[in-house]
């Protein structure tokens, strides 16, 4: 159940990876970014991870992608014309992505899988409850100042936005 | 009777069966509570409302549902069909799965049966309300029409700026249960009805789920002077149904959740089956003058074939609270005018998420001081 969960998933990502790439639709390819942050999500259920699923789903999924579509919409249904591309973007594409892909071979290589640490209580794991710990106390400085540096791109998004007026 | 939520099989069996029944249950409830509206609204503007289809316009939704089903499906030139038909099927799915973790139980043999009981249980509606906006914003981006798309762009804000006052307004409540699982927020303390101790929290999200499920008066994405029919202008038959559809399951699933966080849920003083049917004919002869029979009726008939079935009273009083909170958005409709854009925002923005801020701080300073 739980692999078949998974290659659905993992097909969705990479079935919505790919029409990112491709439509030429600017539309369509907010919608597979929608769709390869759904599947993402659910990946992140089968992994226990109950909080960060719902956090992707309401703020990737919910928020940041309908800004996307919202600016797509305000702009109007503009498709990309094939003459506004380079003339040699198929090379360059194939080199990028065969480093990349190389790059993640390697990585994958290098990856050392460990045994969850002695005392951890696997029947809280990924839970809000223990993700609020981890936050609170060990990770409280991190996490605070993470959150000042939001609110200064947003202080600084909203000044730049109101000096244009 | 043994916990068949324990057994493997069964416990498939279970929930296979609850969600038939709740896709059954809630469909037509849905419709009911449309007829319900018509119903209020027509007493409160001091006309008859439907009256004419079966007794006491009993059928009207039925031959409703008719016509929208057999009516043809015009799809206007132009239309980016995909998107076009995804964006009613969004609408539904979204409405639909909110309830599958609304603690609507039923309770069987001393043991409630739910769909689902998860431990993130308020976070995952806020996750599947929050896929609403992508049926409106791509119903009305697909439709290629300018009312339509203007009714999605303005809904695609309005939705994002309530949100957060809809999400804030529930985080005192977490705050006090010291959970996230609906269940243990409807069973705080034996049931006790948190809007007494959090009553700013219940206003603000009474407020902000009007605006989060587009209604008067905060109905500007299909504000019909303005708009014609907003982000659904060019959907008819049964797709127009859907959104129809899907927007009354909304309401319904928002009045749902307020009753579980804030009125105690199914919890009432339990009542023995004499009591409960001189309850029930006491509500039948009450509102027999009154034209709201046919909604309010079901519920009578119901509770008495509950307290028959040896079902116990919990889905009794949810249903009574919840029909309460639909009648209080029945009565907001049709008696507040629609608010002008610029106002939603500002009341959004500038009332409404202080206020839930300063809620958020305060509970949190007085649960610290209490412990």
């Amino acid at each position: 159940m739980a692999t078949f969960i998974f290659l659905v998933a993992a097909a969705f990502c990479i079935a919505g990876a790919i029409g990112i790439v491709l439509f030429r639709d600017a539309i369509r390819s907010v919608l597979s970014l929608v769709a390869v942050m759904l599947a993402l999500s659910s990946l992140y259920l089968m992994l226990s991870a109950q909080f960060i699923f719902a956090v992707q789903v309401i703020v990737y999924s919910g928020a940041v992608m309908v800004l996307f579509l919202f600016v797509i919409a305000l702009m109007g249904p503009v498709r990309e014309q094939p003459s506004t591309r380079l003339r040699f973007q198929g090379l360059l594409a194939v080199i990028v992505a065969g480093s990349f892909a190389g790059l993640v071979v390697a990585m994958l290589g290098g990856v050392r899988y460990r045994a969850p640490d002695k005392g951890a209580v696997l029947s809280t794991f990924g839970s809000v409850e223990s993700i609020a710990y981890g936050l609170f106390t060990t990770y409280l400085y991190p996490f605070e100042l993470t959150s000042l540096l939001l609110l200064v791109a947003a202080v600084g998004a909203i000044y730049m936005s109101r000096r244009e007026r | 009777m043994t916990n068949l939520y324990n057994d493997p099989f069964w416990h498939w069996i279970v929930v296979v069966v609850a969600m038939m029944l709740l896709l059954f249950v809630l469909v037509s409830a849905t419709a009911y509570v449309v007829f319900l509206e018509r119903v209020v609204i027509g007493h409160i503007q001091r006309r008859p409302g439907p009256n004419r289809v079966g007794p006491r316009g009993f059928l009207q939704m039925a031959v409703d549902g008719i016509k929208l089903v057999t009516k043809e499906s015009f799809i206007p030139h132009n239309v980016d069909l995909f998107t076009y038909i995804a964006a009613p099927s969004i609408a539904v799915l979204a409405a639909l799965l909110t309830w599958s973790v609304i603690p609507f139980a039923i309770w069987f043999g001393g043991v409630s049966y739910w769909i689902a009981n998860v431990n993130i249980g308020i976070l995952v509606i806020f996750a599947i309300s929050a896929m609403n906006v992508y049926a409106i914003m791509l119903g009305g981006y697909s439709s290629n029409s300018k009312y339509s798309l203007l009714g999605g762009l303005r809904s695609a804000a309005q939705l994002i700026s309530y949100e957060m006052s809809l999400g804030l307004s529930l985080v005192p409540i977490f705050i006090i249960t010291g959970s996230l699982r609906l269940q243990t927020i409807e069973g705080w303390h034996g049931g006790l009805p948190l809007i007494l101790v959090a009553p700013l929290s219940f206003v603000i999200y009474l407020i902000s789920a009007v605006a989060e499920t587009n209604r008067a008066p905060f109905d500007l994405p299909e504000a019909e002077s303005e708009l014609v029919g907003g982000y659904h202008t060019e959907y008819s038959g049964f797709k127009f149904a859907m959104f129809y559809l899907a927007e009354y399951m909304n309401i319904t699933a928002v009045s749902a959740i307020a009753t579980v966080v804030f009125l105690g849920g199914g919890s009432g003083p339990v009542l023995n089956w004499v009591l409960w049917l001189l309850i029930a004919a006491a509500i039948f002869l009450l509102l027999l003058w009154s034209r709201f029979v046919p909604p309010f009726g079901a519920l009578v008939v119901a509770s008495i074939v509950f307290a028959f079935a040896g079902l116990d009273t919990p889905l009794f009083w949810f249903l009574i609270k919840v029909l309460a909170i639909l009648f209080i958005y029945i009565w907001l409709r049709s008696t507040l005018p629609r608010l002008r854009y610029d106002m939603l925002m500002q009341l959004g923005w500038k009332v409404l998420l202080p206020l839930s801020i300063l809620n958020v701080i305060a509970t949190a300073l007085v649960v610290v001081a209490l412990t």
